[in-house]
């Protein structure tokens, strides 16, 4: 069935991808920035806007508090009185407002005004004031408490927020270059009609279908390579110039467990959104059809697949659901791979996951699939 | 002069559904001639063209092209045949002679793509993407694409609609010169009766499935005249077509 003539037309159909300036953005653009901007955010960094208001008869007595969540680097704090404090938290721009008070018989009031928007953080973080005033009064009243509570932070495998965000946009980018891709390719072309003129020559359809699939399959691997190797050597470039080692780079990310796993659950992906872009094309008659198409199966998994954010925040009926998409599979897989070391046997469920999808899709497409409009 | 005949269709049928698009076709071409297909729109050209030219399935009767079976060997007939279809049909984002060079390597050819170009006029465009090029151009390049396997026989669906008069002219040129300089054989599709008086040899007018009349335009104008047909206003030496040629000239503006 298969004949040499399809190495030409890979050819030819790869130097089209790069060609095509909307292609190129959505497969390797689009997916660098994310991943760059993922990187240069310092989650260490994220901060509690934090107000404290304390009258000016009683800023003696508070000093050693407020000097103490001053230097917390946690907390941006600012001081003032009531009613500018709450003005400014009505406005979005405190989290939580500290009020400190003594009263004429004095006990110390702590009252914490906490915004809506934020609530969740912004109340331990009240929580935790309060514990801390707690144990000031105790200290004072030089109480010892029957234990003592020591707390440590352990970071399984030394992962990093690039851990996260990059098997993430990695699923991403082989989703939309497989799918768009070949939905794009095929609606395009018997659209404007190339797709006859290449079967007014010998040329087989199968081999027209392989240049496709093997297209599709180099671009994706360089999607692969590329995303890895670039903050790779970003990190060296900055290091030596820095002069630190890789672990201290803004974009250092560790793979636990092997690449060639990884790499090979990355194509299986691709392989699983390539038959999604031969169903598109099946359903679609235009090319503007086939964009809508792929946004309305693309956007939701994006969103809803934990590639940006873990899936733990959504509600869980939609994690539930969620949890079936391909691009979950994928992504999910990719990030047992690379954070946990599982090898296939760990993953088999996501695996599983991928190939009845693809069983399924591929029945369903070449059911449909017309090579006319 | 006894005519070689290089193309037979016999009783040739396709229906769509309940709709009989062709209806029992008979035509020979012959070799080296220009060939044209009439009619209106949705008189069957195009679908007895595609039929010939081995894309569309043949419901019933038969096409035999040099011998060679359209129904039982497309690929044969694929072979020895350059197919221009009706819109620009080429994948964008390749150069004129990337797309040259890839139709070639469909026939396992290697081309100058280059000289290609040359003879439709369009070797300075050889870089360019199809969608860059004017109309007429285009039509010129789909003609360059259909020569890549120096076939014997050129199809040619209704290659001058959208045309100026300046390309269509140029156009018609180069049907001639493929006919005369090239000893191709031309099959076309039109809807112009200028363009069938002036380019084809004989013509074959399709109307509802069925060819209505076939013969050299001359005898077809001649049987009209005979049955005492007259023009209702006296035809003048020149029409409007060549009061703008001699306006606006005889060269293209691409």
């Amino acid at each position: 069935m298969v004949s040499k003539t399809f190495i030409p037309l890979t050819i030819a159909s790869i130097k089209m991808f790069f060609r095509d300036r909307q292609a190129l953005f959505w497969s390797l653009f689009f997916p660098i920035v994310i991943m760059g901007i993922f990187g240069l955010i310092d989650f260490s960094r994220f901060t509690i806007d934090l107000g404290i208001v304390v009258a000016e008869e009683n800023k003696l007595e508070f000093a050693g508090i407020v000097e103490g969540l001053k230097q917390n680097a946690a907390f941006n704090v600012t001081e003032g009185n009531y009613a500018d404090e709450e003005a400014e938290l009505i406005d979005d721009k405190r989290d939580l407002i500290l009020v400190l008070n003594k009263n004429d018989e004095g006990v110390i009031e702590a009252e914490a005004l906490i915004n809506a928007s934020t609530q969740t953080q912004s109340s331990a973080i009240a929580k935790e004031i309060k514990d801390m005033l707690e144990s000031n009064i105790l200290n004072q009243a030089n109480v010892q408490l029957p234990f003592r509570f020591k707390e440590q932070i352990i970071d399984v495998n030394d992962l990093t927020p690039l851990n996260f965000i990059l098997p993430g946009v990695l699923g991403i980018a082989l989703m939309n270059n497989s799918m768009f891709g070949v939905a794009g390719g095929i609606v395009r072309n018997r659209e404007r009609n190339a797709l006859k003129s290449l079967f007014a020559t010998p040329l087989k359809k199968s081999d027209f279908l392989l240049s496709q699939v093997i297209t599709r399959l180099v671009v994706s691997m360089m999607q692969v390579v590329i995303l890895f190797a670039l903050p790779i050597s970003v990190n060296r470039v900055s290091g030596l110039i820095q002069g630190i080692p890789p672990e201290e780079a803004v974009f250092y990310f560790k793979v636990v467990g092997s690449w060639f796993d990884l790499f090979a659950v990355a194509v299986f992906g691709a392989v699983v959104f390539i038959n999604f872009g031969f169903m598109v094309s099946a359903l679609s008659k235009t090319y503007n059809q086939a964009v809508s198409l792929v946004n309305i199966v693309a956007t939701p998994m994006m969103f809803l697949s934990g590639a940006f954010f873990p899936k733990e925040v959504l509600p869980k009926f939609l994690q539930s659901i969620a949890g079936y998409f391909p691009l979950t599979f994928l992504v999910d897989g990719m990030r047992e791979v690379m954070n946990k070391g599982a090898g296939f046997v760990e993953i088999e469920i996501q695996l599983a996951g991928l190939l009845i999808w693809a069983l399924l899709i591929f029945v369903l497409a070449t059911r449909l699939f017309k090579w006319e409009s | 002069m006894k005519m070689k005949s290089i193309i037979s269709v016999i009783n040739l049928k396709k229906d769509y559904g309940t709709l009989k698009a062709v209806k029992g076709v008979s035509f020979d071409v012959y070799k080296d001639e220009v060939f044209g297909i009439l009619g209106p729109n949705g008189a069957g050209k195009t679908t007895t063209l595609e039929m010939m030219e081995g894309l569309r399935k043949i419901d019933s009767g038969k096409v035999m092209i040099d011998g060679i079976d359209a129904q039982k060997c497309p690929d044969k007939i694929k072979n020895i045949t350059g197919v221009q279809l009706q819109a620009t049909a080429v994948f964008d984002y390749l150069t004129l002679a990337e797309l040259l060079d890839l139709y070639a390597s469909f026939y396992g050819r290697k081309i100058d793509s280059l000289e290609l170009l040359d003879k439709v006029d369009l070797e300075d465009k050889k870089g360019f993407f199809v969608d860059s090029l004017s109309g007429g151009q285009k039509q010129r390049f789909s003609i360059a694409i259909a020569l890549v396997n120096d076939p014997k026989v050129i199809f040619l669906d209704e290659p001058s609609t959208g045309l100026d008069p300046q390309a269509r002219r140029n156009l018609w040129d180069l049907v001639k010169e493929l006919r005369l300089s090239d000893k191709k054989t031309v099959v076309l599709t039109t809807h112009y009766m200028d363009e069938a008086e002036y380019l084809c040899d004989r013509v074959a007018v399709m109307d509802h499935g069925d060819v209505v009349a076939l013969d050299t335009p001359d005898n077809l104008i001649n049987e009209l005249l005979k049955k005492g047909f007259k023009k209702k206003v006296e035809v003048k030496p020149a029409n409007l077509e060549d009061v703008f040629i001699d306006l606006t000239g005889h060269s293209l503006r691409e």
